[in-house]
């Protein structure tokens, strides 16, 4: 007899808020989100780039480096993106 | 369809029919918040001609019309006449909202079997204020009709007194269309800068693409176009009316000591609150009125608490506060205390509440075994029951000012 995993211990872990999740992007030639496409939802076009930042931090340890862009998409809803300059991958966070 | 009724200058109208011998003068109100400096609140047309305007101070407008009479205002008589006026046009339709005194929407969604057009019924609601009311007070009253609060408030700020404008739910995107921007019911500082940006009217506005609108103002960009289009159609939301519980405290020598109004307030607010009438509800909304010494008027302060509250402490410091900033112009003859709006019943709030005075503002910080509430103790106890773990999570900060949101704040498993 085997015994599964408790399962009141996944509940005893610390839970980071606000965790990056993977989204689909199409770039422009000058590297700039154009297309945002959010899991389970038809792809949206980019309208706006109201603000841009970039963070590069933890050099020491496992580098972060990140370009993040807050757009608005053309049906109005507004997110926060960033750019792994690592890995090249796209995310969306609530920042 | 809703129906604005608005009476300009209620309070001044409402003085002038109270003292019939001023209708022929140049009369001001003078404002009930300024203490400190007096200004002027409501102007005759008599004074208006004369250059006096709101919101002058009162030396300036007695210069400009030396012949100026000016009246302490009365806000117990005003709001006494407001509450008689939705009484009687509660008895038109029960679907009424109050917007301010003489001021008040109607809904009169099925009443065009009993009243007949849209025209009628709001000639009919007129009839029933001056039934009821005498002619100086309601003669002036503007009566607009549209679909949605908005579109009538517009329709019934363009009428002209005793002749309704009844705008048809084909007719509202036109008639919109060409009222100035700054009547959108969005924040200010959107409005200065759409004027700032050459937007007149809300035709000027249409012609904005949307997703450019949402990039300069957000999601209040979105709504303008709505209300500008006619496409955001607000309801009347007829009025809880609650039943206040009214304390009072007759003085049997005038008070003017702020010490003394002090002590008899604390003593208004433990009886309000102790009444069977406010038991199992929090309090939203209390009022403070007097009737001053000598036929001298009387003084009213009204407070909205940010969060409901049974707290007597809590309360008193509010009308403290507010007796602070705004004090009676005289002597205290009669203390009134009402509480005027309540929350929801606070079996529903006792999750959170705290036995002791720490109230919900410590929520979250110091949740230590000793402080959490029975009620959420006891909640917990019943969701372990039913789940095999408490499905509790409280907020922690972990690096609030990282530079890497999700290193900021993280949720952690709350078994009390």
């Amino acid at each position: 007899m085997t015994s599964g995993p408790d399962p009141a211990s996944a509940h005893q872990r610390l839970r980071a808020l606000g965790r990056p999740q993977p989204v689909e992007v199409r770039t422009d030639d000058h590297g700039e989100p154009c297309f945002v496409r959010l899991r389970g939802r038809p792809a949206r076009r980019v309208e706006a780039i109201r603000e841009r930042w970039r963070i590069d931090d933890e050099w020491w340890r496992e580098a972060i480096s990140r370009e993040y862009r807050a757009v608005v998409l053309d049906d109005g809803a507004a997110l926060t993106l960033y750019e792994d300059l690592l890995t090249g991958s796209w995310y969306v966070q609530k920042a | 369809m809703a129906l604005c009724l608005w009476l300009p200058t209620f309070e001044l109208r409402l003085e002038l029919v109270r003292f019939p011998e001023l209708d022929t003068t140049s009369v001001a109100l003078l404002s009930p918040d300024d203490r400190a400096i007096h200004t002027v609140w409501q102007v005759s047309e008599r004074a208006y001609e004369s250059g006096v305007r709101p919101g002058q101070r009162v030396s300036q407008a007695v210069s400009l019309c030396p012949s100026l009479t000016l009246l302490e205002p009365d806000p117990a008589h005003y709001d006494a006449a407001d509450e008689a006026m939705m009484d009687a046009l509660a008895e038109f339709t029960p679907v009424l909202e109050p917007a301010g005194r003489g001021w008040a929407f109607l809904g009169t969604d099925g009443l065009e079997r009993l009243f007949g057009s849209p025209l009628r019924q709001a000639e009919r609601a007129l009839e029933t204020l001056f039934r009821v009311f005498p002619p100086p007070l309601v003669a002036s009253t503007r009566a607009g009709m549209a679909p949605g609060k908005f579109g009538a408030w517009l329709a019934a700020s363009s009428a002209r007194p005793g002749s309704p404008v009844v705008v048809s739910p084909e007719k509202l995107p036109a008639f919109l269309a060409a009222s100035p921007v700054h009547t959108l019911p969005v924040n200010g500082t959107m409005l200065q800068r759409l004027e700032r940006l050459g937007i007149r009217t809300l035709k000027d506005l249409l012609a904005l693409p949307e997703p450019a609108l949402v990039a300069q103002f957000g999601e209040e960009g979105r709504s303008a176009l709505a209300w500008a289009a006619g496409r955001r159609i607000d309801p009347v939301r007829p009025r809880r009316r609650p039943e206040p519980v009214r304390v009072s405290m007759d003085f049997p020598v005038p008070v003017g000591m702020v010490q003394t109004l002090h002590g008899s307030l604390d003593r208004l607010v433990e009886r309000a609150l102790s009444r069977p009438g406010r038991r199992g509800r929090s309090v939203v909304a209390v009022r403070l009125s007097a009737r001053l010494e000598g036929g001298g008027g009387s003084w009213t302060v009204d407070v909205v608490l940010r969060e409901a509250t049974t707290q007597q402490s809590r309360l008193a410091a509010h009308l403290k506060g507010k007796m602070a900033v705004s004090p009676p112009s005289g002597a205290v003859e009669t203390l009134v205390l009402e509480l005027t709006d309540f929350g929801s019943p606070t079996t529903q709030q006792d999750l959170f509440a705290r036995s002791d005075s720490g109230g919900r503002g410590r929520a979250g910080r110091d949740l230590s075994r000793d402080e959490v509430p029975p009620s959420l103790r006891e909640a917990a106890r019943e969701l372990k029951l039913r789940l095999g773990h408490a499905p509790l999570y409280r907020v922690v900060e972990v690096d609030p000012w990282s530079r890497i949101p999700e290193r900021r704040h993280a949720l952690m498993s709350f078994d009390p």
